[in-house]
């Protein structure tokens, strides 16, 4: 096992979760004192903080969603009046689709808003000195403030490659010997489309590289091992947002991927679980089993100006055993790979159909990217229509469709149509891709 | 071998990483070397809030000081959590977690 921190992660889980328990009533009883947002919440549902005593008083706590933010936000100033401690303000992301709470910062946000970052980077072997290439863009979301706080949490050098091209930051992973990069999928697949259009080989040409870390995307496994090969690299991935203060779950030395009975197999997420609970919950508002899919809702113990006090993400993750990766880690584990929205699942012809299903499918190889578009036929049947889009369109075959159509009827369990987009099509976008419209009639 | 697997740290030219940054998983929680770095950073904790009112209350105009004893603080905040040690205990109490 390669610890960051042998303190944390080798303490006896009595000890831990006692830590976690003192910490959580600290948590619950600040944030009714000194957040608004929780002082109306809480009053508004008659919720008494004084009665958490420990881990075992969480599920009394009432969940927070974003809509509740959201419309405690509405008409106040961002952030509240002028305060003096106020350092920074994040906006959430916006893909949602739902709005954009702001969360304001204090000084000791911004200390912990690195540590699960380092956490992932360090587990994965890199080490104070190596370069990281940075990719998702720097704005007022927390995402720019985040990848510099974790690198310098971690010692790394950031390279940051925000206001250029792909074809430029295919350049500067070489020009400043990058050990890694970090991306999302999608644009991990771009950038490797273009190394291979400028002739790169990286596993020959480029050796300080060796970990791609992704992140904000479910991605398929054959579609890793792929990026692997081409870069001499092993990919990582970590999970968190701007309400968990960063990443709070991240894979460890073994990767996201690892090898299975059958081939490549998911590897595990392991919870930074110090630094944030994490519960999986049904819709029913029960915990999950190991082996169980639900929503995370996420506690942070580390954050001080807009504490996520048993928040629904709205994100949807598969929970695990503790103890199921071969590292020995005893932390909560997840499945890496598959964590997706829990708005994005579509109902196709009476079957759940999750889009990362068809993504593990569908991107593939030369593949630039591709859009599903479920629609009423005129025949008044629902229709499923897959537009993909080639790096080389000369390769369109019906071999090609043929394997498509094949893979996504075994993953997604619904068959559909394959049709080629011609190039350029597809707009690169460099951070979240949104893939599937609902055009059938009844939607309207 | 998975890729990347024995590419980077450890490879002749490049520097030794430095301490704390090993790879081996021990016991650590119960070592008496932890105990000895909670009890330091227990310390530090008290000093860096003390620095800070300090500066709050000396009455000569400094927030360049003010600030840095203000990230000083939070700074050795994280590290006493990462230590195993609550800063911010309810009673104002700080010691091991748990």
């Amino acid at each position: 096992m390669s610890a960051a921190n042998a303190v944390i992660e080798a303490m006896p889980a009595d000890r831990l979760r006692a830590m976690v328990g003192r910490r959580l009533r600290h948590v619950v009883r600040s944030a009714y004192r000194e957040v608004p947002f929780y002082r109306w919440y809480y009053d508004r549902l008659g919720f008494d903080p004084d009665g958490v005593a420990s881990v075992d008083d969480l599920a009394r706590i009432p969940t927070v969603t974003k809509r509740d933010l959201l419309e405690f936000q509405a008409g106040r100033p961002v952030a509240g009046e002028r305060d003096p401690s106020l350092r920074q303000i994040h906006l959430t992301s916006g893909t949602s689709g739902v709005g954009r709470e702001s969360h304001p910062r204090y000084a000791e946000d911004l200390e912990a808003v690195g540590i699960g970052g380092a956490y992932e980077f360090l587990w994965a072997g890199l080490v104070p000195g190596e370069r990281l290439l940075l990719t998702i863009p720097y704005s007022q979301t927390m995402a720019g403030p985040h990848f510099q706080a974790t690198c310098k949490a971690a010692g790394l050098v950031p390279v940051n490659a925000f206001a250029t091209g792909t074809t430029e930051r295919v350049a500067q992973l070489y020009r400043f010997a990058c050990a890694g990069l970090s991306a999302t999928p999608s644009y991990v697949h771009a950038l490797t489309l273009e190394a291979r259009r400028q002739g790169r080989r990286p596993d020959r040409d480029l050796p300080s590289f060796r970990r791609i870390f992704v992140s904000g995307e479910s991605y398929g496994t054959e579609w890793a091992r792929e990026v692997e090969a081409y870069w001499g690299a092993r990919v990582h991935e970590g999970w968190g947002a701007t309400q968990t203060l960063g990443v709070v779950m991240a894979s460890c030395e073994l990767g996201a991927v690892v090898d299975g009975p059958y081939g490549p197999a998911r590897g595990v997420l392991h919870g930074l679980d110090h630094r944030c609970v994490i519960e999986v919950l049904a819709a029913d508002g029960s915990p999950v089993g190991p082996g169980d899919a639900g929503e995370i809702v996420v506690t942070t113990l580390r954050t001080r100006g807009l504490p996520s006090v048993r928040f629904r993400m709205g994100d949807r993750v598969r929970r695990l055993g503790t103890g199921s990766c071969r590292c020995g880690r005893t932390s909560s584990c997840f499945e890496a790979g598959t964590i997706g929205r829990l708005d994005d699942m579509i109902k196709i012809r009476g079957m759940n159909v999750w889009p990362s299903s068809v993504d593990a499918a569908v991107l593939q190889g030369a593949v630039v990217d591709y859009r599903g578009r479920v629609f009423t036929g005129g025949d008044g049947r629902e229709r499923v229509e897959v537009g993909v889009e080639l790096a080389d369109p000369s390769a369109w075959s019906d071999e090609f469709v043929t394997g498509v159509r094949d893979r996504i009827k075994a993953l997604a369990g619904v068959s559909m149509d394959v049709v080629q987009l011609p190039s350029g099509t597809l707009r690169e976008e460099g951070f979240k891709s949104r893939r599937w419209r609902d055009e059938r009639a009844s939607r309207r | 071998m998975p890729p990347g697997g024995d590419r980077g740290a450890g490879t002749a030219g490049r520097p030794a990483p430095p301490p704390g940054t090993g790879t081996t998983a021990v016991a650590a929680t119960t070592s008496p070397g932890v105990a000895d770095l909670q009890q330091q950073v227990t310390a530090l904790v008290l000093g860096t809030r003390s620095l800070a009112e300090s500066v709050d209350a000396c009455g000569v105009p400094m927030p360049i000081v003010a600030l840095l004893a203000e990230r000083a603080r939070a700074v050795v905040d994280e590290l006493a959590w990462e230590l195993g040690v609550d800063a911010g205990a309810p009673d104002g109490d700080v010691g091991p977690a748990g």
